[in-house]
């Protein structure tokens, strides 16, 4: 049976169970009050963006589901994401911060990766100062505190 | 069903509520900048700890630096990732890790997960098990792979790691019989490298390396801990065996056809017959997915195509020493499924060359490492490209002899011109994150700006490795290499450390980890040792 979600300005998307239960959160409620055929309110997304995901839990249906053994190693990378996945976020800045909001609320844990892969890719190789113009921070730090950080961080420096 | 909709859509709305709370309470605990432009959804994700987390634990030391002076919510952030492995280079600086590390360490003892002393001296052992702490309780890995210590130290760094997943023990053999003990006592742990016989071996592990470093363990002790091995951990799933004697065909083939469920076996320098793969693999190695036979003298080419042929599911195949190893009598399909791929130390055949161009399209990893290549294979400037062009991550050409003599072209004009062809070749290889060029005789025709210039496209290249050339690297080629690939992350060659360029690169591309070729590189180590990879 097909699943309606209905996302924060009332567009409904009608998608198979098998997709939608990409989400973790959507999976549990489906167990916890059973199968209707009410749609599901999702007050956190837009249209715009449940479209987006509905195309990558679409894409990733038949996905194993992740184990442990990935996590085995602190030293995660980040140079790993599929070219499917890639492209899927080549989008502007605004609509991957509204997609890792949105796998971070549903629990699409392979999505919410691929969208820190992404944001951590563009940090690397930048200063704090081009970081911060990127995403658009506020250096709230004194000098005094700057300074304090720059002597702790001393001991992870290059050597 | 109609009649059980409102209460359906009621339970729904409580339970949407209740975690429309619990999100709404994270949003408020991070404190969004007042003048930011906020976006529309007035939440800036990169605010919210929760996906900082996620953000951070895919950055290296180097960058959590830098993270940590953006703002005060990334620092509360970062400062705790900084702290995940602080020894990741030991062998790089102990003096570093006694003053600078150690001190600060008992502050942010929950954040540390990794104990990296592969290599570690003596007095850098002893100061970290001596630390006066009771327990370092999030530490899941604990690397001590050819590191200095004796019985004692070990004993306190494992009464002091209890929740260890992965332990690297290997080359520190002698271990006495409380030593043993303690590790029996580690019951989380999953993978293990070892050289001893530890008879009851924790349970719930997956993998295992295991050798005995000295060679002086007869077969029936090996096939007793084997044996041991099986009986103690259901859960096995990659066998990585070293330098062991195998040879009484009878016990390992009943050992094979026992744990038919194997998914990984490494059987590197071990004594055995090849026959005993040959006859096993439809039974036995059935859900092989990786098969490395490396440096294993009899085991043959037929050997290898047999198992390839009988054993559906394999992607990694590593392999040496088989002369008149003919990868063009093996079935399209079988080469199409293969993902990783390291041959060395024999003479490829041109149609063995011809057959991985043209039908390996799932290669992620390809090494050629002390081998004998027909240039002209690899040099041919053909109208389609190598069926790896789009998938292929990782290149490594170490010591790639040309194998084009009693050929009429082999003179050295034509290797020149098969150099520059194999570099033309390679820029078709734009997924490329890793190459190495070394040693090789591609390399030794070609100068180093004749050598890079047609690589200019590989943007996503994030490691190179390059030594042995024609010629050293001057500055300005080492500018153009960090121009030209972006995403670099690890440069390793002779002249980046040299003081003038090292500095340059340090104040201009700080996010650039600069490395000397030392024997690691040497040997052809793309790898660390705990790496189960493939």
């Amino acid at each position: 049976m097909p699943i309606t979600l209905l996302s924060l300005d009332d567009v409904q998307f009608k998608v198979d169970k098998e997709v939608a239960e990409r989400s973790i959160l959507i999976k549990n409620m489906i167990e916890d009050v059973g199968e209707s055929d009410a749609p599901i309110p999702l007050p956190n997304v837009s249209s715009s963006v449940l479209k987006k995901v509905i195309e990558y839990c679409e894409h990733h249906r038949n996905d194993p589901v992740q184990t442990q053994d990935e996590t085995d190693d602190p030293r995660k990378r980040s140079n790993d994401i599929e070219e499917w996945d890639m492209k899927f976020m080549m989008v502007d800045q605004e609509m991957l911060f509204e997609i890792i909001l949105a796998a971070n609320y549903l629990d699409i844990k392979p999505l919410l990766d691929v969208g820190c892969k992404t944001v951590a890719n563009i940090i690397k190789g930048k200063t704090p100062e081009e970081i911060r113009k990127v995403f658009n921070i506020v250096n709230d730090f004194t000098p005094e505190e700057e300074a304090q950080i720059k002597k702790e961080n001393e001991w992870a420096e290059d050597r | 069903m109609s009649t059980n909709a409102p209460q359906g859509i009621q339970q729904l709305q409580s339970y949407f509520h209740r975690r429309i709370r619990s999100f709404v309470r994270t949003v408020s605990i991070a404190s969004v900048p007042e003048n930011a432009t906020l976006w529309r959804s007035e939440v800036n994700p990169l605010m919210l700890p929760e996906i900082l987390h996620g953000v951070f634990s895919f950055l290296s030391t180097k960058t959590l630096v830098r993270v940590n002076l953006v703002c005060k919510t990334w620092h509360a952030q970062a400062s705790g990732h900084l702290w995940r492995d602080p020894f990741f280079r030991p062998y790089s600086d102990g003096d570093h890790i006694k003053k600078r590390v150690l001190p600060f360490i008992k502050d942010h003892l929950g954040h540390v997960q990794s104990l990296n002393l592969a290599y570690a001296r003596w007095d850098v052992m002893e100061a970290v098990a001596r630390l006066p702490v009771a327990e370092f309780p999030a530490v899941t890995r604990l690397d001590l792979f050819c590191a200095t210590l004796d019985d004692d130290l070990l004993i306190m760094l494992l009464a002091k790691t209890p929740h260890l997943r992965v332990l690297d023990l290997k080359q520190s053999d002698c271990l006495s019989e409380t030593c043993i003990q303690q590790i029996q006592r580690l019951t989380h742990l999953e993978t293990l490298s070892i050289d001893v016989d530890l008879r009851v071996w924790p349970s719930k592990i997956k993998r295992l390396k295991w050798c005995h470093a000295s060679g002086t363990s007869t077969e029936e002790q090996v096939q007793a801990t084997l044996q041991g091995i099986l009986r103690c951990c259901p859960l096995l799933d990659e066998l990585v065996l070293q330098e062991l004697q195998l040879k009484s065909t009878s016990w390992f083939e009943q050992l094979l056809v026992q744990k038919s469920n194997l998914r990984r076996l490494s059987l590197f320098a071990c004594e055995l017959d090849g026959q005993v793969l040959h006859r096993v693999a439809p039974t036995g190695l059935q859900y092989l997915t990786r098969f490395d036979v490396s440096m294993c003298d009899h085991v043959r080419a037929k050997d290898v195509m047999a198992v390839l042929d009988a054993c559906p599911h394999i992607t990694s195949l590593f392999v040496s020493l088989v002369e008149g190893l003919e990868l063009d009598k093996v079935s399209p399909q079988v080469l199409g499924r293969l993902e990783v791929l390291r041959l060395s130390l024999f003479d490829l055949s041109v149609a063995s060359m011809h057959a991985i161009l043209d039908d390996c399209w799932s290669l992620r990893r390809l090494h050629l490492n002390d081998l004998s290549v027909a240039m002209r294979a690899l040099g041919e400037i053909k109208p389609f490209s190598w069926a790896f062009a789009e998938t292929l991550q990782e290149l490594s050409i170490q010591k790639v002899r040309s194998g084009d003599q009693g050929s009429s072209s082999s003179s050295s004009e034509n290797t020149e011109r098969f150099s520059r062809g194999i570099l033309q070749n390679l820029s078709q290889l734009t997924h490329l994150h890793s190459l190495m060029i070394a040693d090789s005789d591609i390399v030794f025709k070609v100068n180093v700006s004749g050598l890079l210039a047609p690589m200019a496209n590989l943007k996503r290249l994030r490691q190179l490795v390059l030594f042995g050339l024609a010629n050293r690297l001057q500055f300005q080629e080492i500018q153009w290499i960090t121009d030209s690939y972006l995403a670099l992350e690890e440069l390793v060659c002779y002249e980046a450390t040299e003081i003038p360029i090292q500095s340059w690169l340090k104040l201009h591309h700080p996010e650039i980890v600069l490395s000397y070729p030392t024997n690691q590189w040497r040997t052809m180590q793309i790898k660390d040792p705990l790496s189960f990879e493939g």
